[in-house]
């Protein structure tokens, strides 16, 4: 099946890192890859855990969910910038991961949003720590932003139950938009493992890549 | 009010009706003094033991005073002393604390206010169970039971702490309902503040904090109701507040892990009544004592016979000089040691 996929699509690397799916000439997917993140600028997501309040005697058993933000993924092979869908993207996806050594690799999916664009997930946790518009954010500083403003979030663990129902909600679920990549990626292997990003609590989808 | 028309002395089993009733009429339900007959009766048991035993203290012990009108022959308030917070047990509070955090790139600095489940307050000796006659608030005799206690302290060293705190009750309605409980404890519990504390029943409160959020809370994602119910305390605990942070309490550190209301805290040696109380013999009995004394809290110093009042004092080579009725209200005889600081009506402020 993926030989097949792969005699229909002509992938080839335009620049170091960067793939495109062409046929008959038009770019159908590309994407973009990175070895090892982390190493240079620090990357921060938040992990997704469990923590139990049990009391037996009293018939109280609480479960609570919570997030604590570190550097879990630190060393990882990323890939990014993904565009395009279905056969095209799959194809991608298989040429980059045979470019890659053993080990973990994730892609960063972008998390839920409001109809006004905003992120329920911020509202209810990041702009407590951050009052700056995260847009603005991003616009000036890139990605990097993401890396000066976990300097200002919670280093300690936070209990999920104290963000509004809406933030709660938004963890680790993808914008619908994103959906198809999502699935890709899951045919590719990938699959969410309680890691989220740290603005928009958008779901990283990892894999543990072991080239045949 | 006269000032001398009061005398504060160690609860005896005879108060049990007066103290039930004052557990039943206070407002919110003092915890140390639960409105329940066989527990009250229990309580006055173990105060009585406290006052007159000669063992070494434990910290276990419980000290409970009453508070006479002496013009009425009734009994107007109460308060109380538990030797060793927690004793045996973790005493929980949260710390206030802030953390500060700044990123140069994106020009934000950020001050963050935690609270941190800590027991930092395990084994200072606590004030409890204060109580007086709302007609009384204004008296000396609610300065009297609440500072005399201080004196007390001070006197018996070798039973406390030399680290005092004091907890008052927190914001919550009449139906029980209290907003930082339901930002908080609710969510570890899924039950309303009442219901907890009845689940619990007689359980050391310890054992529900075990079932609390172990990590700071990040004050900020609370809702803003609970928000300023941090620190701040129900109207009917603003009275003793008051006295203890005139004394020289700190009121910025602790807060009640459950109602968020506020905890002072304090040295001992460093309160105002204590700094300024000295250990004097009683000279002589002269009737009429000039009015033009000052007035003075004194405090006997056998633990067993423990009374304490506000009378006009004078000093002089042979120790201090009172009038006859002070001598019989204290039940001195010439020679009983007294530990005697200045009375300033509303504090010393």
């Amino acid at each position: 099946m993926t030989a097949d996929l792969h005699m229909n699509w002509n992938v080839r690397e335009p620049e170091t890192q960067a793939l495109v799916a062409e046929r008959e000439g038009h770019a159908s997917a590309r994407l973009r890859w990175q070895r090892c993140i982390g190493r240079d600028t620090p990357r921060h997501w938040y992990h997704l855990g469990r923590v139990v309040h049990a009391a037996r005697d009293l018939g109280l058993f609480q479960e609570q969910a919570t997030l604590l933000l570190g550097n879990d993924l630190t060393g990882a092979a990323e890939l990014c910038d993904l565009q395009g869908e279905g056969a095209a993207l799959h194809a991608l996806i298989g040429a980059a991961l045979q470019r890659l050594p053993a080990g973990r690799v994730i892609v960063e999916l972008p998390g839920l949003r409001d109809t006004a664009g905003q992120s329920p997930f911020w509202q209810g946790l990041g702009r407590h720590f951050y009052s700056g518009d995260p847009r603005e954010a991003q616009a000036r500083h890139g990605n990097a932003w993401r890396g000066h403003v976990a300097a200002l979030l919670p280093r300690q663990l936070v209990y999920t139950a104290f963000l509004p129902e809406a933030a709660q909600a938004a963890i680790g679920v993808a914008v619908p938009q994103a959906a198809a990549l999502q699935q890709a990626l899951m045919a590719a292997g990938f699959r969410f493992n309680g890691h989220v990003c740290i603005d928009d609590a958008g779901p990283v989808m990892e894999l543990n890549h072991s080239p045949a | 009010m006269n000032p001398e028309d009061f005398l504060l002395r160690s609860a005896t089993a005879a108060d049990l009706d007066a103290l039930e009733r004052m557990a039943r009429a206070s407002a919110v339900g003092i915890t140390t003094l639960p409105p329940d007959r066989e527990a009250l009766a229990l309580r006055l048991e173990r105060s009585d033991q406290a006052f007159a035993t000669a063992d070494d203290a434990s910290g276990e012990e419980i000290y409970l005073f009453v508070l006479e009108d002496l013009t009425q022959g009734r009994i107007v308030g109460t308060s109380g002393i538990a030797a060793s917070a927690g004793f045996a047990d973790r005493f929980y509070s949260y710390r206030n604390e802030m953390v500060v955090a700044a990123s140069a790139a994106l020009n934000a600095r950020n001050r963050i206010h935690t609270l941190h489940l800590c027991h930092d307050l395990t084994g200072h000796t606590l004030l409890t169970s204060f109580y007086v006659e709302p007609a009384y608030e204004d008296t000396a005799g609610a300065q009297l039971l609440s500072r005399a206690r201080l004196l007390f302290i001070a006197q018996h060293a070798e039973r406390f702490s030399d680290r005092i705190a004091a907890e008052s009750p927190g914001l919550s309605d009449d139906q029980g309902r209290c907003p930082f409980w339901d930002a908080v404890g609710l969510r570890f519990f899924g039950m309303d503040y009442p219901a907890a504390e009845k689940l619990t029943g007689a359980r050391n409160k310890a054992f529900i904090a075990d079932l609390m959020p172990q990590s700071p809370i990040y004050v900020p994602l609370l809702p803003e109701q609970a928000q300023f119910a941090i620190g701040q305390m129900h109207p009917v605990a603003e009275l003793p507040f008051s006295i203890l942070q005139d004394e020289g309490f700190d009121s910025e550190t602790y807060v009640d892990i459950f109602d968020g209301g506020p905890i002072v805290d304090a040295r001992v040696a460093m309160l105002k009544s204590v700094v300024h109380s000295k250990v004097q013999k009683f000279g002589a009995v002269q009737s009429g004592v000039d009015r033009s004394s000052s007035l003075q809290l004194l405090v006997t110093t056998d633990r067993s016979r423990m009374r304490a009042a506000v009378a006009c004092a004078a000093l002089n080579e042979g120790g201090l000089v009172l009038d006859e009725a002070t001598a019989a209200r204290l039940q001195l005889r010439v020679g009983d040691e007294l530990r005697v600081a200045p009375h300033t009506a509303g504090g010393f402020a």
